[in-house]
């Protein structure tokens, strides 16, 4: 067993190492190509690399947001659509609200959420552990009902309604 | 600062803990900004130099109370900085970034908090084995303490505000680094990568610098920070982790147990070649510990001791390998100081 037998050779080129593995899903189904760097970058079509790249690719998928978004700036910090866009960072908490909108997308995109189900500091304050506590339970009743443990889902929905209308204390400001 | 003495403490977490044979460490990472300030993106200098000393200041209690040391990273030389960065105190945007900043770090090592990292405030919790619960605990023990001097940013909707979207919500990063040889040599590796996708988890290099694999290290994250509650996020974790363990056990045994010759052969060169080579390199180091490591988890080797080997894993990284001499090293330099270093410690007289 020598040590180049754990190497996966690119497919392309069948000489070098690979060291990019791209899974595609085709018909649901994952399909994996390995590519050593050089091959990558000269195939056509393929996601970029870093991550700050590979970000942005994420980001241009909401580009019709994006005329809509150009000429905002914000006013705390500076920070614009465009320069969030090619940095993949934002430049202050105020911008989560300014650029809400393509936001929403984009946290659709990478969470398959827009809200927020966990740990709720101190000063948040008691509403905001409420509605983390109350959007936690309807994911577990959710999965709840999907495995079929119905019995487990009425209680969590019960719990959820008892926080609704104001009755139940939450228990703590966590999760 | 000099900070060479680090070099021969050893680091809690590299000296195994549950399911040893192929968890070698469970860590956890909180996100947090403090209300107020702009992210590290936008903020000027003197807002930086507001916040590192803020945040120091909400440190103090806690670094008296847990024994935790505070160093201004901006101070220290490439040398210090990157010893902190190989035992992974730091990371290497914290390293390499051009302003004031910090880390508070206990005496095991188990615990760092980076200061003015790409979110003002990184908590790393880490222990040695798949103890994801714990150590996230201690993270999270340390977020309530700061949170009582420092207010961090957040949103009803979109939980703690994070620099960057994909850190956003909970904040917390939960991943388990595992030592996958016997997949990667059985070259089913795929099966792994489908099932940190199936999870929603993401698979990178567990050691090495854009190395994807090197030494058959892996880490599994989560991917999903929102909409996800902590104890979600910690128990898939867990649960990804403890099927690789399987998946790796039964591997092994298969692969011993179909040619048990051709399987031992394989670790005894590697252990060999780490006694007698004359200069080899850090990639090449890491790939023959991680056969050694397997070696002797499967009791195919009795010796070198455990923790030698866990020890190599860390010293025979460039900057700790330099911190033994005087003088700068070049790459060929460092290479058969490597070489002799390793031989040394394997050696039983």
């Amino acid at each position: 067993m020598d040590d180049d037998e754990n190497k996966i050779i690119c497919q392309i080129c069948g000489k070098r190492q690979a060291t990019v593995h791209l899974t595609e899903f085709v018909e649901g189904e994952p399909v994996q190509t390995h590519f050593c760097e050089a091959c990558y970058s000269e195939t056509e079509g393929l996601p970029p690399l870093t991550p700050a790249a590979v970000f942005s690719h994420i980001l241009s998928a909401v580009a019709p947001e994006l005329k809509k978004l150009t000429g905002r700036r914000c006013p705390h910090c500076g920070m614009d659509y465009l320069t969030f866009r090619q940095q993949g960072l934002l430049g202050c908490p105020n911008d989560y609200e300014l650029f809400k909108d393509a936001l929403s997308q984009l946290l659709e995109q990478i969470h398959a959420s827009t809200e927020h189900c966990g740990k709720v500091p101190p000063q948040a304050g008691r509403q905001a552990a409420l509605h983390s506590r109350a959007r936690s339970l309807r994911r577990q009743m959710e999965k709840a009902v999907l495995t079929e443990n119905y019995e487990l889902a009425a209680q969590l929905r019960d719990e959820i309604q008892g926080i609704e209308s104001g009755q139940d204390e939450p228990d703590t400001s966590k999760r | 600062m000099n900070l060479t003495h680090l070099r021969d403490k050893p680091v809690e977490w590299l000296k195994g803990g549950p399911e040893e044979d192929v968890v070698v460490s469970s860590r956890i990472r909180l996100a947090r900004n403090v209300d107020g300030y702009p992210f590290m993106t936008t903020a000027s200098a003197r807002q930086k130099a507001e916040l590192e000393r803020l945040l120091r200041n909400a440190l103090t209690p806690a670094c008296a109370g847990a024994g935790l040391t505070y160093l201004e990273v901006h101070e220290l030389d490439t040398l210090g900085r990157n010893l902190l960065l190989e035992r992974r105190l730091i990371s290497r945007q914290h390293a390499e970034a051009d302003w004031v900043r910090g880390v508070a770090f206990d005496a095991g090592e188990r615990l760092s908090i980076l200061v003015n990292e790409e979110d003002h405030v990184r908590i790393q919790s880490v222990r040695g084995g798949l103890r994801l619960q714990e150590a996230f605990e201690r993270a999270d023990h340390f977020d309530d303490i700061m949170s009582r001097h420092v207010p961090f940013a957040f949103s009803d909707q979109y939980g703690y505000l994070t620099a960057c979207p994909t850190n956003v919500g909970t904040g917390l990063r939960a991943s388990v680094m595992v030592h996958l040889p016997a997949l990667s040599m059985a070259q089913e590796m795929n099966q792994v990568l489908q099932l940190a996708q199936r999870q929603n988890l993401t698979l990178r290099g567990g050691y090495g610098e854009g190395t994807y694999g090197a030494g058959d290290f892996y880490q599994v994250s989560n991917k999903v920070t929102l909409g996800i509650s902590e104890t979600e996020i910690l128990e898939t974790a867990h649960s990804a982790a403890r099927q690789l363990i399987l998946m790796e056990r039964k591997t092994r045994e298969r692969l011993h147990n179909d040619d048990p010759q051709r399987f031992e052969d394989h670790i005894w060169r590697a252990y060999q070649l780490l006694c007698s080579a004359a200069t080899i390199s850090s990639q090449e180091a890491l790939n023959l510990l991680s056969q050694v490591r397997m070696g002797l988890q499967m009791q195919v080797l009795t010796w070198p001791p455990k923790e030698t080997v866990n020890d190599l894993f860390l010293l025979t990284l460039p900057a700790h390998l330099q911190t033994m001499e005087e003088e700068p090293l070049d790459g060929a330099q460092r290479d058969q100081l490597r070489a002799d270093f390793v031989s040394q410690r394997l050696s039983k007289t």
